[in-house]
């Protein structure tokens, strides 16, 4: 593919992909801050912690304070809300901004339509992914330097149980577990940043195509929250809360893959029709 | 390349923007479309580039009808409105962006390009200091870098000064002397007289031929 190479560089060589990055590793930084206090608090405890194995006995591990499992960490909740932006300020703008410019008009009749399109989602994608994904992992690594990287303790820690993605995994072997997880987290995020596709050029800011995945997680959020409260279903279905690894309800591996799926296809169908279908006006 | 355009109508929400064009052109001529603000001339560059469809009759590239065998012209370089470009980069890196897309053409090529519009190829100053002149002659220089066979150039000389307009029309006369085809408007009739082979009368969505000056 012709222009993929040049989409990719654009997508990860501006401004707005270092400040997503910058923003999202300062949110990953709360919680390890947050995982440092506690484990200044708990070191007389975890040093005199009689190990089993690898296993710690009471439940203190890295792999219950690491941010997509830490739920009362303040890193954690607002990285929960502000994944989408982060995910679609890359380059989830770049189709309207060309548009307006011209330049969308350079690449397309140098590439074709499709061709163009395809190349510009994967860069939004890869670039959303990273985004997103890029500080969740250097948050289990910093949080790594802090905490002791033992077994969790299935008899201490609840909050992944059956029913929840990869659980027996988690208990085994969390290390594979949490780079799964980065996977999961940078495939959630480059779907969410394709949703920018759904606004086209029809946007007057760039700043509005940026909120689109934003607004259409929140809306989904709040349906499936009430869905959920009157007990129409017991998993967790919102992709807003997806993006953790304890959300409010079991997420299989279905849902979370049906949903990355689902989000994936509606940015590109959306995208296809907005990009391709349309006359470049 | 020949361009033959069949018939041709095209209406945008119930407002008719060209009515039944046909036009008959070939490579190696300056084809100059003249008429009024809003008469139909850009809809009629962005139609032969493949940039819309038209709502009745075909446009064919060499016999082949664009948007149905091809999206776009196999060769075309345009200049369409305002050049647009990447803000943080220099022109040469801009350019570079793109002719790494079909990678016909290599840095030296686009060095070239450059020098023949008159910007220098080692400017570091990045395009969203350039001044309005220096913006079009860097979209003068995207449009023919890579030697097209179709060259649409919407307003080239626009924001230029005298010597930038004579350096602009010397290269559309080469590139017409190697055998491009090329369509071109500009706002000052005397210049497009005086480049074009043809000129062509845009008017309320006709276009009609009329002798060059």
């Amino acid at each position: 593919m012709k222009s993929l190479k040049t989409e990719l560089w654009k997508a990860t060589h501006n401004p707005m992909f270092y400040a997503a990055l910058a923003i999202g590793c300062l949110i990953a930084l709360v919680n390890v801050f947050e995982n440092k206090m506690t484990a200044d608090q708990l070191r007389p405890l975890i040093l005199s912690e009689d190990h089993v194995g690898s296993r710690s006995p009471w439940g203190f591990s890295l792999f219950f304070l690491w941010l997509p499992v830490n739920t009362v960490s303040y890193g954690t909740t607002l990285y929960c809300v502000v994944w989408p932006i982060l995910a679609a300020m890359p380059y989830g703008w770049s189709y309207l901004r060309e548009r307006k410019s011209g330049l969308y008009l350079q690449t397309s009749v140098r590439t074709g339509r499709m061709e163009n399109f395809v190349a510009k989602y994967v860069a939004v994608f890869v670039s959303g992914g990273i985004a997103v994904a890029v500080p969740i992992l250097l948050n289990l690594l910093a949080s790594a330097m802090i905490c002791p990287y033992v077994l969790p303790n299935i008899m201490r820690y609840v909050q992944i149980g059956d029913g929840y993605f990869l659980s027996e995994l988690y208990f085994t072997a969390p290390w594979a577990y949490a780079l799964i997880w980065c996977g999961v987290v940078f495939l959630m995020g480059g779907a969410a940043a394709g949703l920018c596709f759904l606004v086209g050029a029809g946007a007057r800011l760039r700043v509005m195509t940026m909120l689109v995945p934003f607004a259409i997680l929140m809306v989904l959020d709040g349906i499936y929250s009430v869905v959920y409260e009157r007990g129409f279903h017991a998993l967790e279905l919102s992709p807003l809360r997806l993006v953790l690894a304890v959300p409010n309800a079991p997420n299989p591996e279905w849902v979370v893959l049906a949903t990355i799926v689902l989000m994936a296809l509606t940015g590109f169908a959306g995208g296809y029709w907005q990009v391709v279908r349309h006359e470049l006006v | 390349m020949e361009i033959t355009v069949n018939h041709v109508s095209k209406t945008i929400k119930g407002a008719s923007i060209l009515e039944d064009v046909d036009l008959s052109w070939t490579g190696g001529k300056i084809y100059g479309l003249q008429g009024p603000n809003g008469s139909g001339k850009t809809m009629l560059m962005r139609l032969i580039a493949g940039l819309i469809r038209p709502t009745s009759g075909e446009v064919l590239i060499d016999g082949r009808e664009l948007g149905r065998d091809m999206d776009f012209p196999p060769s075309v370089g345009l200049l369409i409105e305002n050049p647009g470009f990447l803000p943080n980069h220099t022109g040469f890196r801009n350019l570079m962006l793109l002719a790494e897309i079909k990678k016909r053409i290599t840095d030296a090529d686009v060095r070239k390009a450059l020098g023949d519009v008159g910007l220098a190829p080692n400017d570091p100053r990045k395009y969203r200091k350039y001044s309005l002149g220096m913006k079009q002659r860097l979209g003068v220089a995207a449009a023919i870098m890579e030697r097209p066979e179709l060259i649409v150039l919407d307003e080239p000389t626009n924001a230029l000064d005298d010597k930038g307009v004579e350096r602009i029309c010397a290269l559309i006369r080469r590139e017409r002397d190697r055998g491009a085809l090329v369509v071109l408007t500009c706002h000052d009739a005397a210049i497009l007289d005086r480049l074009s082979d043809e000129v062509y009368t845009v008017s309320e969505g006709h276009v009609e031929r009329r002798a060059a000056g």
